[in-house]
């Protein structure tokens, strides 16, 4: 049974009912709306650079392995074995040939195709038509500047439309210099006990938060004081399609607050903006959500994030801390420290927001408590579209624009509506 | 979806179907339907004397913030922000005029109004009505001698109506000497069972005593005085789902230390005075305020709300109390009893939890789930007693009292309206 949702979500009014963060049943029908229909993030191409590489991912709560086949194309499958649905790859990454898996050792070839079937001749009497039972593919799969994305709708728009205007705001992450950007060090991952709409709504769109829940953080020096001191450049943008970014004043300081990268950033600005373009003059994006649950950050720490839903009340972090390729490796280091100090399981900003995303979601346990409808009116009114951004724009660097431009897409997803409905 | 629970309860014959103790969506009717409309226990008035002095705790799983306000009023909330709904206040009890949420700032003065709201005038552009999104009040709020009551539910009669007969019955735990009670220790923990075995338990089952107790009993703990079926004990419903175990007025049934003992036999003209001719009839020593409030003065003090945490778990909040006009070192017995007694390491405890926790985790099984349990004690040989206000078993084992507390629930279940009278004897 679906949940009328268009009851729960008023972005004309910026209400939106707590049942949306709690409810098992709307939970499933996210893992189905949203998804199961959306553009999610894989993995960066650094990766898996060599052919065999592998990744293992997760879409939604659906297990997904990206694999660079021995031909040098990358795929991604449903990580799961045809014959009992078992769990094929068990390993986070690494290089293969073929996949076997553990239960009764069918084996897949790094492009997905079934190539063994233990006593195939004898127990199946050769009968069994391997080519129906090769690996489950996804229904898309792109990849902008290094980024990996897919989609189980083959309905879906390709990802260049799917992004629209967003492309541009994500170049200014990972597309600032020549080679764009690789990881640096491994994956963190931990599971919070928050509903994955509160990290990906914060990044898309909460400035307001951060001069009160992490003023600690703030006072010892993690950076972040851009947020504390007046910034009359700042805006909340929204892209369209969901998208969203938090933006400072072009020449407002937003990293981390090392000598090495303060220093390095000064001098590759005369490149970023040759790349970039002039709207860099007007504008510094340095936190979003590429819709549903794909997040990045460039202050205090660089780092690239999927919320992967886990159940209503549980959300599993994904974090990587990221540099550009071509930055000196002193740079890469003190980006390396400053995005463990603030950004990861023990750091600095995250603890404060992990206690609060916490709060929010499992007060909702309660049944009055499920009933009340949040706030979300903040600089109701005063966005505009704005061409020089090409993006709905707040009048003020604090508003809960993108917000509610996240939930519109998020109920109208969740309805069900066609992709030619959706529009932007 | 609702489910008709009225044909998991047959109280007529004493049977009750195992869903009820294991399924979810009983446990999210039981949320909106008990939780969300009964009388439910708070704190005690000793535990927020002053103006600013507040308390944290829940009405089912509804966080909830009963605060002083400068003022002086007591006042109850949900303890959420109204912002996102953020956990406002983290502290178990302490002293605040004002709340602020951790997460954006939002600040609530100590009578619930949203006073602080950061950037209104720059990011709000002054337009948010503050006068909208004060802390949400729970919907009727009183005290009974000291005990602290909220409903969520409007149409919910008058807190001394719900009580009914009851009332004094609680007289007879919290209100035996002037001044009333005081609290001397809290304990907070989880246990894996559902939150109506501790309920029935406490409202009515002496039966248990003499066999999962035996061996705290043995060993000098408790008197044990409900462990053999006495000639004057009862099983006493009065109405709407309350209910108590009795003993004989002249029976004893605290701890067998010495001080306390002499205290009694102390106190014992003024206890009668102060509760009247009923109090030369019965003893009463254990408890339940329906849904899940509990009372105890066998073995140990204890007063007690069995906070339900899903279908399986249940928080015990647990406090020992004791007669605050009581000397200093008859506080010190009746909190030692208390402890040893009834607490997560307690002689008493650690026998329930064990039993309760099986009744509860053999439900998961699909069969074990269909077969139905047994309160048919005693059926048909109540009756009512007018001296007692309530209906009252023939035998001092009985399960008459389940059968009240099931009936109760089986018509909030599945009955909207009518909480006023249902269930009266």
């Amino acid at each position: 049974m679906q949940t009328d949702v268009a009851r729960l979500v008023d972005s004309d009014r910026g209400r939106i009912s707590r049942r949306i963060f709690i409810e098992p049943e709307i939970y499933e029908q996210e893992l189905k709306q949203i998804f199961a229909r959306c553009w999610l993030y894989l993995c960066h191409d650094s990766q898996i650079p060599l052919p065999g590489d592998f990744f293992t991912t997760y879409m939604g709560e659906d297990p997904v392995l990206v694999i660079r086949g021995s031909d040098g194309q990358v795929r991604a499958f449903l990580n799961v074995c045809r014959h009992r649905g078992n769990r094929l790859c068990r390993a986070d990454d690494g290089n293969a040939a073929s996949l076997t898996c553990a239960y009764h050792g069918w084996t897949y070839g790094n492009d997905g195709r079934l190539t063994g079937v233990p006593n195939l001749k004898e127990a199946y009497h050769g009968e069994l038509d391997r080519e129906r039972w090769g690996l489950v593919p996804v229904a898309q799969l792109d990849n902008h500047k290094g980024l990996y994305f897919a989609t189980f709708d083959p309905e879906a728009p390709p990802l260049h439309e799917y992004l629209g205007e967003m492309a541009w705001y994500l170049d200014t992450f990972f597309d600032r210099r020549e080679g764009g950007i690789e990881i640096i060090g491994g994956v963190h991952k931990w599971v919070m006990p928050c509903n994955w709409k509160f990290p990906a709504e914060n990044f898309a769109g909460d400035g307001y938060h951060v001069q009160w829940s992490h003023l600690s953080a703030v006072r010892i020096g993690s950076g972040g004081d851009f947020r504390v001191n007046a910034d009359p450049g700042g805006r909340m943008l929204s892209p369209g399609n969901g998208h969203s970014i938090i933006t400072v004043g072009a020449d407002t300081m937003a990293d981390p607050p090392a000598p090495e990268i303060l220093a390095y950033e000064a001098e590759i600005r005369p490149e970023m903006e040759r790349r970039l373009g002039s709207r860099l003059n007007v504008v510094k994006p340095i936190v979003g959500t590429v819709f549903p649950n794909l997040s990045m950050l460039r202050p205090t720490s660089r780092t690239l994030r999927v919320w992967h839903p886990r159940g209503p009340d549980k959300t599993e972090v994904w974090a990587w801390v990221y540099a550009d390729k071509a930055a000196p490796p002193e740079v890469k280091e003190a980006i390396r420290v400053a995005g463990v100090r603030v950004f990861g399981p023990s750091g600095t900003f995250e603890q404060d927001d992990m206690d609060n995303w916490q709060g929010c979601t499992q007060t909702a346990r309660g049944a009055v408590a499920r009933r009340l409808e949040l706030s979300y009116e903040m600089g109701l009114g005063h966005e505009r579209f704005d061409p020089d951004f090409n993006a709905w724009a707040s009048d003020h660097r604090y508003s809960e624009l993108n917000h509610r431009r996240f939930y519109r897409r998020w109920e109208r997803l969740m309805a069900g509506e066609s992709w030619a409905e959706l529009g932007s | 979806m609702v489910t008709e629970t009225g044909t998991l309860v047959d109280t007529d014959r004493g049977l009750l179907n195992r869903r009820i103790f294991i399924e979810p969506e009983i446990y999210r009717q039981e949320l909106e339907q008990i939780f969300a409309r009964c009388w439910l226990y708070l704190c005690h008035d000793s535990q927020i004397p002053l103006p600013g002095d507040f308390f944290t705790t829940y009405m089912g799983e509804d966080p909830v913030l009963v605060v002083r306000g400068s003022d002086g009023q007591v006042r109850a909330f949900l303890n959420v922000c109204r912002h996102r709904g953020n956990r406002l206040c983290r502290a178990d009890d302490g002293n605040a005029a004002s709340f602020t949420c951790a997460y954006h700032g939002w600040t609530y003065g100590n009578d619930g109004r949203l006073t602080g709201v950061p950037n209104l005038r720059e990011a709000y552009y002054n337009e948010l009505d503050r006068g909208r999104w004060g802390l949400h009040p729970v919907a009727q709020l009183d005290n009974y001698k000291g005990l602290y009551f909220a409903t969520f539910d409007p149409e919910a009669p008058p807190l001394r109506e719900y009580l009914g007969e009851m009332a004094w019955y609680l007289d007879t735990f919290v209100d035996r000497r002037e001044g009333g009670i005081e609290i001397v220790a809290t304990h907070k923990w989880v246990m894996p069972c559902n939150w109506k075995f501790p309920a029935e338990n406490f409202g009515g089952d002496a039966y248990h005593v003499q066999w999962s107790h035996l061996s705290a009993i043995t060993t000098g703990f408790s008197v044990g005085s409900t462990a053999r079926p006495a000639d004057t004990n009862r099983v006493v419903s009065p109405g709407q789902g309350h209910g108590l175990i009795c003993i004989g007025p002249d029976a004893f049934g605290d701890a067998p230390m010495p001080e306390i003992q002499a205290y009694e036999r102390d106190i014992r003209p003024e206890v009668e005075t102060r509760l009247g001719p009923r109090a030369k009839l019965v003893n009463p020593i254990v408890g339940t305020v329906f849904p899940n409030f509990s009372v105890l003065r066998g073995t140990s003090r204890t007063l007690r709300v069995w906070q339900p945490r899903g279908p399986e778990k249940t928080e015990i909040w647990s406090w020992v109390v004791v007669d605050k006009a009581a000397s200093p070192e008859v506080k010190r017995a009746f909190q030692l009893s208390g402890v040893r007694g009834f607490s997560p390491g307690g002689t008493f405890e650690q026998d329930d939890m064990d039993n309760w926790q099986e009744c509860t985790q053999t439900c998961r099984g699909v069969m074990s789930r269909r077969v139905p349990v047994n309160t048919q004690m005693g059926l048909g040989h109540e009756r009512y007693d007018p001296a007692l206000g309530a209906s009252v078993s023939d035998c001092g084992f009985s399960e008459s009292n389940h059968r009240e507390f099931y009936r109760r629930w089986a018509e909030l279940m599945t009955n909207k309206t009518a909480l006023r009278g249902a269930g009266d004897a």
